[in-house]
């Protein structure tokens, strides 16, 4: 199977975290709380949008809300074929990062 | 809750709501809109709106990679293919670019004299708030807009919202001298020094306030400046009025816009009236003769203000005569267009022959716009590939409809410069026609320049659109499938060519109204001769007062057959009065028309007497005052026999007997019907025309012979004669101007129209070659297939009439009605204005019907 790249392993992850809750705002909001880094609008809906016309992602129209006066609101929410890739990944990277942990994290044993 | 005026910058929204895909266009803003409000809260108003900006600026790449580049691209393939038709099939496009430019040409020169005469005192600053005061007569036929000279100020006085008022008295023919330069001259103005405050008038030397300060002073416009003093310096030279009055040079005054009602070269203080005239009484108010303009205060109901006259005119000038007053306001910007008032500065104009000026250009642009549609549609046909093609690929019926219309578009603009082109090379002509000194300068003329947009926009939009709709509803299959046999005779096309026609008929059922009318006036009896009269003015003082002694040296050359002098000419007679009689009852009332004449005036213009006899110089009695009435007045007042009975009129108060009755004559111009009208025998001092009658063709060794005699009594005088024909025509220059108006633009029209069936037939005989081929083979003659081919368009021009022939004859019918003695529209402009469009379409259709039947049938059909 394509793996997915981090950018969209970590917004299907929010997407998960925010429990229907989630739209580009939250989105973004959650991803910048996260890493602690400036994501731009960009950065966050081309991968989005790329998930969604893959199908990785449902979408549903919700009613607007008073912050964004009329504009109504486009939430997502994952699919079966995300969750699955998701655990896929989890397989692959728990297998992958085995043995690393932070006693063995040291700079010396690093070069 | 959201604070108020937190909203993300408006055209920022608008420039992003462009770049996102349209079926995330709502989410997108909406998402944008909260962060935005976020980071206000959080931070700032302004890092929210730096970030929502920097939003627009990163999107820029993306935007012009993806959005504008295919814009381009696409552009560029409509641009070359509507290049290629024009290319490929250049008889077309010439017929519907020239149709469309020359159309466009008429437009834009109708469009520039309108304009012009609809800002007419516009540039006042304060024009808004002027008005000009004017009166109604009980019973009298025009308004007057001359008013007594203290009504200025007092209207200042006693009305809180006039700020100020002002007077105009204005000479024309002043004999005006400095050094060896003496002229006639007009547009001498007498005004108050409120006229400065009021008007945007400027002063390139002299102060307004204080330049006409002392009576004697004077200010000249620039134009005069350069007439009289060159290079000189004017300031504190004295300039002669009429050789008895100086006046000192205090100020020069910027030339006058043409666009003006009133154009000033010469301006002296009011206080200079009394001083040239004695008889002249400042505090008087029954000398109505005082154009008064004021300036209204902001805000303030002129409606109002027109109530509290009628108190105001029985306080000064006793309830008797206010009663049969009534006063309205003009507008400043009205007047040009919309007053006809007796007492007008200068000659208005009239604001219908704006409207119908408008409307003949608006209808030759619809014929050219027709021209247009069809031409286009017609030869859809043959782009009938092109399109099935694009549809196929994936155009939709938007994609057409913008691409036909776009290309109606850029055959508007080619048209546009050409028509442009055609209307500077005629603009002189035009000038000259209208009377004006346009120029067509668009860049200067932001006004003009946004008119021309306006017309491209309509005449592509218009043009373009019954095109793009029909072509781009062809089913691809059908077109595709190479069934296309050929387009069906649409209904519409066919009555787009009646429309054609019937403007073209109009117009000319319209020009032929006008020239017969024309015509009718010219060769109408007027009832007194115009041949061979030469009209010298009077104008000077010493010429006046020895008059007699020039008329015997005159008529003392044996060319001259005759001398008189008069005020009137008999061909207009405008003053009026109020006649009294013994034996009057005394609630009547009768106007009567008045000229002053002298013993020769009668048989000089061979005006008949039907009764009584002429003026004599054998009855030494008519000296004491001797009348003649016309039939009309005899008539009003109701005698039997006129002669011997005693009459008195109100100028001057003259009382006399009647001598006689004359036969009526057309004492006014054809739009009013024959008045009383009283001639008095008065050879003295008022009279401001000398008739001279002269026997056999020798004009030319007369004109010299009067020039010198009247040169002996005045040798400055500045002799200038006219014709008494000339004069006469002049009552009807407007008549004469619009009929040349009209035949050209029917001639115009009617040459488009042609232009447009010339296309047409040309295009459907070429549609219909292999049936032409066909039947002659089988053994047609080529009368048959000409018959055939105009067949159908005869019958269009035939409907055309029928719906035209009426709109045009209540229009006309009702454009007579200005005139009291008209003609009757006959039949023969029926049947004419039918003949003429008949007759061109048919040659259009027959020329191509001809080439079409006289082709070898082999020719046709061998392609098959």
């Amino acid at each position: 199977m394509k793996y997915l790249t981090r950018q969209e392993e970590l917004i299907l992850l929010s997407i998960f975290h925010l429990k229907g809750k989630a739209y580009l705002v939250t989105i973004r909001k959650h991803l910048m709380e996260l890493t602690g880094k400036n994501w731009s609008i960009g950065a966050v809906y081309v991968p989005l949008n790329r998930l969604h016309q893959t199908g990785y992602l449902d979408t549903t129209i919700g009613e607007p809300n008073a912050k964004r006066g009329r504009n109504s609101i486009k939430y997502y929410r994952l699919t079966k074929k995300s969750f699955e890739a998701l655990e896929e990944i989890k397989k692959v990277s728990d297998t992958a990062w085995m043995g690393f942990s932070k006693v063995a994290y040291n700079i010396s044993d690093c070069r | 809750m959201i604070q108020k005026g937190s909203k993300p910058p408006r055209f920022a929204t608008w420039l992003l709501k462009g770049i996102f895909p349209k079926d995330e266009k709502f989410y997108l803003t909406g998402d944008l809109k909260e962060i935005f409000r976020e980071i206000q809260v959080e931070e700032s108003r302004f890092s929210a709106w730096r970030w929502y900006w920097s939003q627009v600026f990163t999107s820029i790449p993306y935007f012009f990679f993806n959005v504008i580049l295919w814009r381009i691209v696409m552009f560029k393939n409509y641009l070359k293919i509507a290049m290629r038709n024009i290319r490929k099939h250049k008889g077309y496009s010439f017929i519907n670019i020239a149709g469309l430019a020359i159309g466009l040409a008429a437009v834009i020169l109708i469009l520039l004299y309108v304009q012009f005469e609809l800002s007419f005192d516009r540039y006042h600053e304060k024009a808004g708030r002027i008005y000009r005061v004017a009166g109604e007569r009980v019973g009298s036929e025009r308004p007057s807009s001359v008013m007594p000279a203290p009504l200025a100020p007092a209207m200042m006085a006693e009305f809180p919202e006039v700020v100020s008022a002002t007077r105009f008295y204005d000479l024309n023919n002043v004999y005006i001298s400095y050094g060896d330069k003496n002229f006639f001259e007009d547009k001498f103005f007498f005004t108050d020094p409120e006229t400065f405050d009021m008007f945007s008038l400027e002063l390139v030397k002299g102060n307004p306030r204080t330049s006409l300060s002392d009576p004697y002073s004077i200010l000249l416009s620039e134009s005069m400046v350069e007439k009289y003093f060159g290079n000189e310096d004017p300031m504190g030279k004295t300039i002669i009025f009429r050789g008895t009055h100086d006046f000192k040079v205090t100020g020069i005054l910027k030339n006058m816009a043409e666009n003006s009602h009133f154009t000033m070269n010469f301006v002296v203080p009011f206080e200079a009236i009394p001083k040239i005239n004695r008889r002249y009484d400042p505090e008087s108010w029954g000398a109505f003769s005082f154009n008064t303009y004021f300036l209204l205060r902001e805000n303030a109901d002129p409606d109002a203000l027109e109530e509290k006259f009628l108190p105001l005119l029985e306080k000064y000038i006793g309830k008797d005569v206010s009663k049969e007053i009534r006063i309205f306001f003009q507008p400043l910007t009205r007047i040009h267009l919309h007053s006809n008032t007796t007492g007008e500065i200068s000659k208005t104009a009239d604001i219908r022959i704006i409207i119908l000026l408008s409307s003949i250009a608006f209808l030759i642009l619809v014929i050219a716009c027709i021209n247009y549609m069809n031409l286009a549609t017609a030869r859809s046909v043959h782009r009938s590939r092109e399109i099935g093609v694009r549809k196929v690929i994936g155009a939709n019926r938007s994609h057409l409809i913008k691409q036909f219309l776009g290309e109606s578009m850029v055959l508007t603009m080619l048209a546009l410069v050409l028509a442009i082109a055609i209307a500077v090379i005629f603009l002189p002509y035009f000038n000259s026609l209208v009377g004006r000194n346009l120029n067509l300068n668009i860049l200067q003329n932001r006004q003009f320049l946004l008119w021309l947009f306006v017309l491209v926009g309509f005449v592509g939009l218009f043009a373009g659109s019954y095109p793009a709709l029909t072509i781009s509803a062809f089913k691809p299959a059908i077109i595709l499938g190479n069934r296309f046999g050929g387009l069906k005779r649409s209904m519409i096309r066919n009555v787009l060519v009646i429309i054609q026609f019937m403007i073209s008929i109009i117009l000319i059922f319209a020009t032929l109204v006008v020239k017969d009318q024309l015509d009718f006036i010219r060769n109408k009896d007027m009832g007194f001769e115009r041949d061979r009269i030469i009209v010298v003015d009077i104008r000077n003082r010493s010429i006046r007062n020895n008059l007699d002694t020039i008329k015997n040296e005159l008529e003392r050359n044996p060319n001259i057959l005759s001398v008189s002098s008069s005020y009137f000419l008999p061909n207009l007679t405008d003053m009026a009065t109020l006649a009294n009689w013994p034996g009057q009852l005394k609630e009547r009332k009768q106007e009567i028309y008045l000229n002053f004449i002298d013993e020769d005036f009668v048989d000089l213009y061979s005006i008949e007497i039907v009764q009584g006899r002429n003026f004599s110089r054998d009855f030494p009695s008519d000296s004491k005052g001797a009348f003649l009435l016309n039939q009309t007045a005899v008539k009003a007042i109701g005698w039997e026999s006129a002669p011997g009975k005693e009459l008195t009129h109100y100028i001057g108060r003259r009382t006399g007997k009647i001598v006689g009755v004359m036969k009526d004559f057309h004492m006014n111009p054809l739009h009013q019907q024959i008045m009383p009208l009283c001639y008095d025998l008065n050879p003295g001092s008022a009279n401001m025309a000398l008739s001279v009658k002269i026997g056999g063709n020798h004009i030319q060794q007369v004109v010299p012979f009067i020039r010198e005699t009247m040169a002996r009594f005045s040798p400055n005088y500045p002799f200038e004669y006219r014709f008494f024909d000339d004069i006469f025509d002049a009552a009807y220059r407007l008549e004469r101007k619009i009929s040349v108006i009209f035949s050209l633009f029917s001639l115009l029209a009617i040459s488009i129209a042609g232009l447009g069936l010339f296309g047409l037939t040309s295009f459907t005989t070429e549609q219909r070659t292999k049936e032409i081929g066909i039947r002659k083979v089988l053994g047609a003659t080529i009368s048959r297939i000409v018959l055939m081919l105009s067949k159908e368009f005869t019958k269009w021009v035939l409907i055309a009439n029928i719906v035209a022939w009426p709109v045009a004859y209540f229009a006309m019918n009702r454009w007579l009605q200005s005139f009291a003695y008209k003609i009757n529209i006959g039949l023969l402009t029926f049947v004419l204005s039918a003949l003429a469009a008949l007759i061109i379409a048919g040659l259009t259709v027959s020329y191509q019907a001809f080439k079409a039947a006289r082709t070898n049938p082999v020719e046709a059909l061998k392609y098959e």
